[in-house]
């Protein structure tokens, strides 16, 4: 975590602002890329190294089985001037992967979405300080090749959009009541400093150095006959306005300091001064970006979320003891893919209890897990979930296992992944955490599987979690329903339509079919539709054989 | 250190940040001037300096020049003034006083005078011993003031006003030819109070330069050294001595009878002589008296010819008197 130097930050994702990339190496790059028209990538490099809250959770253990970058990438989205602007995804996620682990962090950020979907005004200043901030960046990082051969012209741009960002900070925020507060605060902050008077005298200095007074008589012709001077008043409030013999003086004292004779260093200079001035705030633009993209995306997903019909929701946090809940539940990244994503209703009467999911194939047990665990996440980083109601816990942790691929250097078969993937669940399972498992032990025979099953889930209610485990089982998840032995375990099934199809919906209970024979029969893996292809396979090759021949 | 570029108006926060953008004030250890940059600096700082030297030195020097013409000036006014302080106005008129005398004498002779307190023994001396200018010429050089110049430049103090004021013993060729030797070799010089007309006429034509106004006017040092050369060669003191002459001695040759002529070009011819008492205005001596060199020996005559006539007429003249 990088100090604060006792500088203003506008941090949107702390409740006690927190400094999180280099401010001096920042800084460093700011004054390269100010000078010379070319960063490198300034705002990229610095959030790369920047840091996040402390957080419990271990990214490693769920992000890929999530797809959180694609869904990041895919369903936060920000339209300015109706076009979709690209974001820092590996700074979001690197936001996301890693809640905070103190409760008011989150509920910050709850209470600045909150705000933001309530109001469209305050959702549009956002916006285009967003916009504001993306054109600082791009002069600052010379992406934008135009004006580049004028180098004052390209910093006094650069400084007129910081000046804007600073003003619209100033203005637009100060009556926001979440954590939005915070940029206005630093907006007024600047604007009585010292730096921010220079930056404003600069402008108008570049902009107004003097008011000549002309008087111009036009012939009969209406062509200009001649012109009058009538006056020539300098602009002397202003500070920077000095004599015109001083400002000789000036260009032969920058000549023998080594700078250019020009009137073009002088202003070189007093550029340098402003922004050097300001550059302590205009540091702060970088994490800045990053925090508002957060919020507009998250915003961005519930825009997506309603132009599919679906809801979303800011969850509420419940004890250990309550009630979880989540209504119209769906599954993002079937938006992302186009797909139709059927919201459910999923409820257990506590933190610490095991679900065992059973269903038919294809019946929506794996994106399930999957919703559950991208809301968890989304909750407790203080984000829309996708659900139109949520009644979440806190958990410290999550431990997501649902894709099991095979890999070259594979030096185990499927039972021996499988025992691994076990044994790493345990070793990084913090008590109370979030479980999520896809087909536990579905790699070896059923009677094995199922002892070694039962040892699993016998031993993770000790560690008090909230697990959701889906599995094919459905004797022995018949028999542990039945039995009654493990008393924090919960079963829910799939739920099935009249026509024995999957409604993607979840109810308590064991299911009694796998519907495999459903399955394959769509799949076109029935006894007869294989025989037909074997015969045809036949008629062919004896097709080859005979035009061989001929 | 400060920089033009601040100005009274700035806070002070934003002056030191100009200061330091400007490099007038050391800037924090992450931005140092580049080396190119205090390179150019010092080169450029170091011409400058060069060029105000140079500048300065012109200027001091120019600024000597220019005092030193002034009191070169000055010297030179001063000089003149002094030149003209030391002239009364009757000596202003000198020649204006002296040239109708001279005029008058080659004009028609108009006979002899003698004036009657030169009778007296030794009134002649007593005459000769006054501050005298002289001037000899052919009577035919004296028509106006320009010719009357220029024969006082070609005038010099000759065997006859030598032999005037110190007349030989005889007229015996010898002795005659001895004095003339003495005079001429610069023995005991008896007219040392006889300036030549030339020293008055010359001295005034320069004093009465415009030498104010060339000085004034002089554009350089070396024109007023020029001036003060000039002014050196003025014979200031020759002058003063010759404008206070109070007897004018001035003789005129006729011109030569016929008959050849010795190796210095003496023939026979009359003189005329004439003493003028300038301050009376009155002339003292007129007289008109022939000289013959036949009566000298012949080797005498080749090379002596004409200084031993003047000292005869001399002696003829004081006899005349007598």
């Amino acid at each position: 975590m990088h100090g604060s130097l006792g500088a203003r930050i506008p941090d949107l994702l702390h409740p006690v602002p927190l400094q999180r990339i280099d401010v001096e190496m920042t800084k460093i790059a700011m004054t390269f890329a100010f000078a010379s028209g070319v960063s490198g990538g300034l705002f990229a490099e610095a959030l790369d190294k920047s840091t996040v809250a402390p957080s419990t959770w271990e990214p490693a253990a769920y992000v890929s089985d999530l797809f959180l970058h694609e869904f990041v990438a895919r369903c936060f989205q920000v339209r300015l001037g109706g076009r979709e602007t690209p974001l820092f995804t590996t700074q979001l996620v690197k936001v996301l992967e890693r809640p905070p682990a103190d409760p008011a962090v989150a509920e910050h950020r709850r209470a600045i979405a909150a705000e933001l979907a309530a109001s469209p005004e305050l959702r549009a200043e956002l916006e285009q300080l967003y916009a504001a901030l993306c054109k600082f960046r791009s002069l600052l990082e010379g992406a934008t090749a135009g004006r580049k051969w004028d180098a004052n012209r390209r910093q006094l741009d650069i400084l007129v959009v910081a000046k804007e960002i600073i003003d619209r900070m100033a203005a637009g925020f100060g009556g926001a009541r979440s954590g939005l507060a915070v940029l206005g605060a630093f907006g007024q902050e600047v604007q009585q400093s010292e730096p921010y008077r220079s930056l404003s005298d600069l402008l108008r200095y570049e902009e107004h150095l003097a008011t000549v007074s002309l008087k111009v008589r036009v012939g009969a012709d209406g062509r200009i006959q001649a012109f009058e001077l009538q006056a020539v008043q300098e602009n002397a409030q202003n500070p920077f306005v000095s004599s015109p013999i001083k400002r000789w003086l000036a260009r032969i004292e920058l000549f023998l300091r080594g700078y250019k004779f020009g009137e073009g260093e002088i202003m070189a200079r007093l550029i340098d001064a402003v922004f050097e001035g300001l550059e302590d705030d205009l540091v702060q633009f970088v994490q800045l970006l990053v925090d508002i993209e957060l919020y507009l995306g998250a915003l961005g997903f519930r825009d997506m979320a309603h132009a599919a019909g679906l809801a979303v929701c800011l969850p509420e946090f419940v004890g250990p003891a309550e009630t979880r809940e989540l209504s119209a539940l769906f599954n993002p990244l079937l938006l992302v893919h186009g797909g139709k994503a059927v919201p459910c209703n999923i409820a257990s009467d506590r933190h610490a209890t095991t679900v065992l999911v059973t269903g038919p194939n294809s019946g929506g047990k794996t994106r399930l897990l999957q919703a559950i665990g991208i809301a968890q996440i989304l909750g407790q980083s203080g984000l829309f979930v996708p659900a139109r109601a949520a009644r979440l816990a806190l958990a410290p942790g999550l431990v997501v296992s649902l894709i099991q691929e095979t890999k070259a250097d594979q030096t185990e078969g499927r039972l021996g992944v499988e025992l691994i993937r076990i044994r790493a669940l345990f070793e990084r399972l913090p008590p109370g955490a979030m479980v999520i498992l896809d087909e536990l032990c579905s790699g070896t025979n059923p009677s094995e599987g199922e002892e070694i099953f039962e040892l699993v889930v016998k031993m993770l209610t000790r560690l008090k979690p909230q697990a959701f485990i889906t599995t094919h089982f459905l004797a022995f998840a018949a028999r542990l329903e039945k039995e009654r032995k493990i008393a924090d375990l919960r079963f829910l099934q799939v739920e099935l339509g009249p026509d024995e199809r999957p409604t993607y919906q979840f109810a308590p209970g064991v299911a009694r079919t796998s519907l495999a024979g459903q399955a394959a029969a769509r799949l076109g893996v029935t006894g007869d539709q294989l025989l037909s292809l074997v015969e045809r396979n036949i008629a062919q090759m004896q097709g080859a054989m005979l035009n061989g021949r001929g | 250190m400060g920089t033009f570029l601040a100005t009274h108006k700035m806070d002070p926060a934003l002056i030191a940040r100009i200061e330091r953008s400007v490099g007038s004030r050391p800037r924090t250890a992450r931005v140092k001037p580049s080396a190119a940059r205090l390179r150019a600096s010092l080169l450029r700082l170091t011409i400058a300096i060069a060029v105000t030297a140079l500048a300065t030195t012109a200027i001091l020097a120019r600024r000597r020049y220019h005092q030193e013409m002034t009191r070169a000036r000055a010297s030179l006014l001063g000089t003149v003034h002094a030149m003209g302080a030391a002239l009364t106005p009757e000596e202003r008129k000198f020649m204006s006083r002296v040239e109708p005398w001279i005029t008058g004498l080659a004009g028609v002779y108009e006979g002899e005078i003698v004036a009657d307190e030169l009778r007296l023994p030794y009134a002649l001396d007593l005459v000769l011993a006054r501050p005298s200018v002289y001037v000899r010429g052919p009577v035919a050089a004296f028509g106006n003031a320009n010719a009357i110049a220029d024969s006082a430049s070609a005038s010099t103090r000759d065997s006859l006003v030598l032999c005037l004021i110190d007349p030989p013993a005889s007229r015996a060729e010898k002795v005659v030819l001895s004095k003339v030797r003495a005079a001429y070799g610069g023995g005991v010089n008896v007219a040392q109070h006889v300036r030549r007309l030339h020293d008055a006429e010359s001295g005034l034509k320069q004093i009465l330069m415009p030498w104010e106004e060339r000085i004034r006017n002089a554009p350089e040092l070396r024109d007023l050294q020029h001036v003060k050369a000039e002014l050196a060669e003025v014979p200031v003191e020759a002058m003063k001595r010759a404008l206070r002459a109070e007897l004018l001695i001035a003789a005129m040759d006729e011109p030569d009878e016929a008959g050849p002529a010795d190796l210095d070009g003496e023939r026979p011819h009359q003189v005329r002589v004439a003493l003028i008492d300038l301050p009376s205005g009155k002339i003292v001596l007129r007289t008109r008296k022939r000289v013959d060199p036949n009566w000298l020996a012949a080797t005498t005559r080749s090379n002596f010819a004409s200084a031993v006539d003047g000292c005869a007429l001399a002696l003829d003249i004081r006899s005349g008197i007598r």
